[in-house]
């Protein structure tokens, strides 16, 4: 019953509709307006500052470099216009703002893609026509009046939107330092307009929208400081996940023919001109004809990218990719791009190391919950599988001294850097760092017959960690595995605190964070992230 | 018992026959389209190939590789084929050539032979697409081939009558190339002036000299009015320059074409666009050989080059249909066009009598021949001679000569114009 179920759902996640004709990604030219749309109330509270800078950030994540820009000026009479426009439109609905985009830029943007014709024309001559008698003998570019109708079609406008915007702050004094805490979420997308190009005549029609939400953290002495951390954290994390939406757009997604197979290893014709990255994903797959004489595209499995070719240099440059769930693979069968957030999540549940030697004192840990995010650095580095890894476990304390129990938590912090080996849908990795080490332990005590204190002891040290892992492919973005940790840390004292945090003097007990861990791990590859850790973790850092 | 022997029977006489037929080198899809014509010698060929699964034990599951490289080799076969047997104007046209191939034609489709007529292929299937549950992969590809070579190695194999063989029994069709006039123009004027449809000219005679045919080049019309008043049956084409041009200078074969070009705006960017017609007669009849409009694609270039990509496009598959005309002629002998006027001195009967013994005379001296006009005092017939017996026209001419004298002895023969097409000669009373 299980696997008939599997099948089936298997069956469907693999075959969707195709056609026999190969698709190929070709270039598209976007134009960014300098414009945001406020869509909602909450959005218009805004600051200037706050909604340049989410622009600038969205404008800075977009170029792609399988686009052509058509730079329109900010400050333009267009631009103003085209603001004036939408500042008096009741209507900010996608039709109303293709009117106004219709009414103000379209020549305009149309005349730069003009301009702009012929040499991005030569980009769409295929392999085919450069072998024709018109490049060949005649010494021609092969341009054909198909391909400037094509570049003359590839046009597409990008709007920006927010259509919610909240921000809180906290303010709690500490130690004598007052700190602020800030809170920023932005909820919008972007809107995708396309510009139809028919006999000399244009026009623009509304394309699509892709939304995403995303909240940003700060704490800082100072509280405007905290606010704008929190806002860019927030605005930086939604441009990023609009990244990753606008490539899984259909139109821009990358695709090709694989031109060479050995083994598991492929070989296609795209490289840094269309801005792939290392490790990038890639889908494969066929068309396949039924026996009811319907086609359709069934998938085959998945590679990621081992070396990027320089075809800006090269036109022929070839890029060549490892497979990791690997089909039954052959030249021409289709290779179709699977945009994610370059990081994996780890989540980890198992045991961490904690103990002392302190004589008729048992203190140890039994289990632990784990949070990691490695960050691929195999474009920095240009080298497949280099991970910088952020990552956090917390789990169960208890110290034995006697016949008294004292239960608190741990909490282990480290950032490593990780290479992994991969071997089809198996995985090894290795990798070593620095780790914040902290144990925790609370005392409810009865101080007389009236008050009850809870006393807090802490010990903290910093260490390193070493450790290995293996890890099981089931998805182009599931993984399963087991790691070993070696984490190495000591720790003397204990700070020793009660409720009102009132300091006390330490308590000396040998505390060894050093040891073994072994933890089960779920490795996820998200689209989008709510809110970015790293910038949270260095912004709650005052 | 018996059941099951006559199943196993047929199972194995079914694997064998599947296997034999994989075996085989001649090509599965015979699937292709012409695209263009890239020079005088080579073509780009839009090819589909079929890999297909054959199963060597009962779990044997189709490979990718093999699938691939079987659908990859059919399409190169496929594409040799279309050349040779495929499409409106094939290499191979006579039955005779077409049973001489089939002797050759499971070592001619051999991996390693076709592999030398590819000039290049494209790295990228324009379709790709799996059948029958994986067992068979069709694939679509784009090829350059040598068609000179392909057929040069079938005239060193025997399988066509080789150029050489034609030039020593007949000669090369004369071909001469004149663009389409209209009436009262003279097309040499047309090709001293336009500068578009020089270039035509240039292109098609490139491709004819390519190919070995001998190009007359019609620089001058004199003479022309001379032949026009020689002859009453061709007071009625008169008007029609290029044919009587061609006739003048002798060719076999006369091509002419008609070029246009269009341009639209795409964006700012001008785009061009030629249409090119060309035509092939044969000289002695006017009769249409082939006829053929040769496109190119709307493009921001230069004329020349849209109407180089216009007359390459039509050019080949009108050449082809002159090689096939050429071939069957050559088959009938040497044709020859004669015309001959009896002097008016002569009564209706004597003219009668005369032109009787000239035609017995050329049906005797021909192995084919054909009445075109016979009037009270004209005569214009066709004939196929026997080029080992008479290999140029003075020897035609010489035989009808001594022909006449001997049946009219108060007859003078007075040759008008003779070229290697054509006899004109005048019979006047002595």
């Amino acid at each position: 019953m299980h696997k008939s179920m599997l099948a089936t759902l298997l069956i469907f996640l693999l075959i969707s509709p195709g056609s026999a004709q190969m698709d190929e990604y070709t270039r598209k030219s976007i134009t960014f307006l300098d414009a945001v749309i406020l869509a909602s109330s909450s959005s218009r509270d805004m600051s200037k500052r706050q909604v340049d800078h989410t622009s600038a950030e969205l404008k800075r994540m977009l170029q792609l470099e399988r686009f052509d820009y058509n730079p329109i000026s900010t400050n333009s009479k267009l631009m103003s216009n085209f603001n004036h426009q939408v500042r008096n439109s009741r209507d900010l609905s996608m039709s109303a703002l293709a009117v106004i985009l219709n009414k103000t830029f379209v020549a305009e943007i149309v005349k730069i893609m003009d301009e702009n014709a012929e040499i991005r024309a030569r980009e769409l001559v295929d392999e085919t026509a450069r072998m024709s008698f018109v490049t060949t003998k005649a010494k021609d570019l092969g341009i054909t009046a198909e391909n400037l109708e094509k570049v003359l079609n590839s046009g597409y406008i990008y709007l920006p939107f927010i259509n919610g915007f909240a921000e809180s702050m906290e303010a709690k004094k500490e130690d004598d330092v007052m700190k602020y805490t800030s809170s920023v979420s932005i909820s919008g997308g972007i809107l995708w307009f396309k510009i139809d190009y028919l006999d000399g005549s244009t026009s623009v029609r509304p394309l699509l929208a892709k939304e995403t939400s995303s909240t940003g953290f700060a704490q800082k002495r100072n509280a405007r400081e905290a606010n704008w951390d929190a806002f860019t954290a927030a605005a930086d994390n939604y441009a990023r996940n609009l990244e990753v939406a606008t490539k899984e757009i259909e139109d821009f997604k990358l695709k090709t023919q694989v031109v060479e197979v050995t083994g598991s290893k492929i070989g296609f014709n795209m490289g840094r001109k269309e801005g792939i990255h290392i490790d990038d994903r890639f889908i494969l797959g066929e068309t396949v004809m039924g026996s009811d004489g319907q086609l359709s595209f069934k998938k085959d499995g998945f590679a990621r990218v081992l070396t990027v070719g320089d075809n800006n240099i090269n036109p022929g440059a070839i890029s060549y990719g490892y497979g990791v769930i690997v089909g039954d693979w052959a030249p021409g069968m289709s290779l179709t791009e699977y945009p994610t957030l370059p990081l994996d999540i780890y989540g980890m549940l198992g045991v961490m190391p904690l103990s002392t030697d302190e004589t008729g004192v048992e203190l140890v840990s039994h289990f632990a919950l784990g949070a990691e995010m490695a960050y691929n650095i195999g474009q920095l580095v240009n080298s497949s599988h280099w991970y910088l890894t952020l990552g956090a476990s917390l789990g169960d304390a208890q110290m034995t001294e006697d016949a008294e129990t004292l239960y608190g938590s741990i909490v282990y912090s480290d950032m490593s850097v990780m290479k992994r080996f991969q071997f089809l849908r198996l995985d090894a990795y290795a990798k070593g760092g620095f780790t914040y080490m902290a144990t925790s332990l609370t005392d409810d005590r009865i101080v007389d017959e009236e008050e009850e204190r809870t006393y807090t002891y802490t010990a903290e040290t910093i260490g390193a960690v070493f450790g290995a892992g293996v890890n099981l492919t089931l998805s182009i973005d599931w993984a399963i595995g087991l790691r070993y940790a070696y984490y190495m840390g000591n720790s003397e004292t204990w700070t020793v605190k009660d409720d009102d945090d009132t300091d006390y003097d330490d308590m000396i007990l040998n505390t060894s964070h050093t040891g073994e861990s072994i933890m089960f791990q779920l490795v996820f590859t998200p689209k989008a992230l709510g809110f970015n850790p790293v910038s949270a973790l260095g912004n709650l850092s005052p | 018992m018996t059941r099951l022997l006559k199943s196993v029977l047929i199972l194995s006489l079914l694997w064998s026959s599947a296997l034999l037929a994989q075996n085989s080198n001649l090509p599965i899809s015979r699937e292709a389209l012409f695209v263009e014509s890239s020079g005088p010698s080579e073509v780009v060929i839009l090819s589909t190939g079929f890999g297909i699964h054959t199963p060597k034990h009962w779990f044997d599951k189709p490979d990718q590789s093999e699938l691939t490289e079987g659908a990859k080799l059919d399409a190169r076969r496929s594409a040799v084929w279309f050349i040779l047997l495929g499409g409106s104007d094939p290499l191979l046209t006579t039955s005779e050539e077409k049973s001489k191939f089939s002797g050759v034609q499971e070592s001619f489709f051999a991996a390693d032979n076709i592999q030398k007529y590819i000039v290049w292929e494209s790295d990228r299937f324009e379709e790709r697409v799996k059948l029958d549950d994986g067992n068979k992969l069709r694939i679509k590809r784009v090829m350059r081939l040598n068609k000179r070579l392909i057929q040069e190695d079938l005239e060193k194999m025997g399988v066509m009558s080789a150029k050489a063989g034609l030039a020593a029994s007949l000669g090369l069709p004369n071909i001469m190339v004149l663009p389409e006039a209209p009436k009262g123009k003279n097309p040499i004027d047309l090709l001293r002036n336009d500068v578009t449809l020089k270039k035509g000219a240039e292109v098609i005679e490139s491709y004819l000299t390519s190919r070995r045919y001998d190009v007359l080049a019609p620089e001058q019309s004199e003479g022309l009015n001379e032949l026009v008043s020689a002859s009453k049956s061709l007071k009625d084409v008169e008007e029609d320059a290029t044919y009587l041009l061609a006739l003048s200078v002798g060719a076999d074969i006369y091509i002419t074409y008609n070029i246009s070009t269009e341009s639209r705006k795409v964006g700012s960017t001008t785009v061009k666009k030629a249409a090119v017609a060309v035509r092939a007669f044969e000289t002695t009849t006017a009769r249409l050989l082939g006829t053929e409009t040769g496109y190119s694609r709307e493009r921001p270039s230069m004329d020349a080059m849209v109407i180089e990509e216009g007359i390459n496009d039509a050019i080949e598959k009108v050449l082809a249909r002159i090689t096939a005309y050429w071939k069957e002629d050559l088959s009938r002998g040497v044709q020859y066009k004669v015309i001959v006027s009896v002097s008016t001195a002569y009564d209706l009967e004597d003219a009668e009598n005369v032109l009787f013994k000239l035609t017995d005379a050329l049906e005797e001296m021909s192995n084919t021949s054909k009445e075109i006009l016979l009037t009270d005092y004209t005569l214009d017939y066709l004939i196929w001679a026997n080029p080992e017996k008479y290999q140029k026209s003075s020897d035609i001419y010489r035989a009808l000569k001594k022909t006449i004298d001997r049946a009219l002895p108060d007859g003078k023969v007075k040759r008008v114009s003779m070229n290697r097409k054509l006899i004109v000669l005048k019979i006047d009373m002595e």
